[in-house]
């Protein structure tokens, strides 16, 4: 294999850059962490509804893809091997707050993973806090608002970067229509949330 | 909202998408705006998708803010140590 040149980190592939990390280069695991931070997040809301939920459980799978390289080989997509991880983590969270629910708060001596629950009420925020929290929770309450066709294109365009041309191969959809539905998503999200936020825009 | 229903002429998206993402020359931009002065359904959606663009780069922005990477290094060095 080449040697590792981070100025060339966004070029390679997602097996590249886990071998290079493998070798201990730590620039290309941030590589893959920007590469696939949004769109596990993406993938795991299906599982969870729940955006904090999902924040950890993302967390948690870089942690252990982090901790678990050696075990990764390259007969298998990079991707895969890790929504795998992220998919079994999910499972367990949803098991976890199945038991939770149904038996106790406190801490389970016989399962070494679960731990005791700290609960704090969320609805009890300083102003700043509640004011960023409210836009926060109102922008993602508008894009998941936006219907299906609108919200993937959306989400691909202005979260994740990708340009139209991009968003067009992956989707299949023809160029003209991820255009047309990227202005209306995009107009439906401000007109949902302008109740919210003053924006104070010059033309 | 019943500008959202309109459908326009795949060259006006076009210039709908270039003036959200600031992508328009002076003069393009000038001219664009002279025509949306002459169609409110048009300017009404420009505008709105120019303005929700730049609130989705909040949205960006403000979870980039949230130190993502910053926190999954500070567990990646806890969990080494």
């Amino acid at each position: 294999m080449d040697a590792f040149k981070a100025v060339s980190v966004k070029n390679y592939s997602d097996e590249d850059l886990m071998e290079y990390f493998q070798n201990d280069h730590e620039p290309a695991f941030t590589e893959l962490v920007r590469r696939y931070q949004d769109r596990l997040h993406n993938f795991l809301y299906r599982y969870t509804h729940d955006h904090q939920d999902c924040e950890d459980l993302v967390q948690e799978t870089f942690l252990r893809v982090h901790k678990s390289k050696a075990s990764y080989e390259r007969i298998a997509k990079f991707s895969t091997w890790m929504y795998t991880i992220a998919l079994n983590l999910a499972k367990s969270l949803y098991k976890k707050k199945q038991r939770m629910y149904k038996v106790s708060i406190h801490k389970d001596p016989n399962d070494s993973e679960d731990f005791e629950m700290h609960i704090e009420d969320p609805n009890i925020l300083p102003d700043q806090q509640l004011h960023e929290k409210l836009s926060l929770e109102q922008l993602e309450k508008a894009l998941m608002s936006l219907p299906e066709d609108f919200r993937e294109v959306v989400m691909l365009r202005d979260l994740q970067d990708m340009t139209y041309e991009e968003i067009s191969d992956a989707t299949g959809i023809p160029m003209g229509t991820v255009k047309s539905r990227i202005n209306r998503g995009r107009a439906q999200v401000q007109h949902m949330i302008e109740s919210y936020v003053d924006l104070g825009t010059s033309f | 909202m019943k500008f959202l229903d309109k459908e326009y002429h795949p060259v006006i998206e076009n210039y709908i998408v270039d003036y959200s993402d600031d992508n328009l020359e002076l003069v393009e931009r000038d001219a664009f705006e002279e025509v949306l002065v002459h169609d409110d359904d048009l300017r009404e959606l420009a505008f709105s998708a120019k303005e929700g663009k730049k609130l989705l780069g909040m949205l960006r922005e403000i979870k980039a803010k949230e130190g993502f990477l910053d926190r999954l290094n500070s567990k990646i060095s806890g969990s080494s140590n």
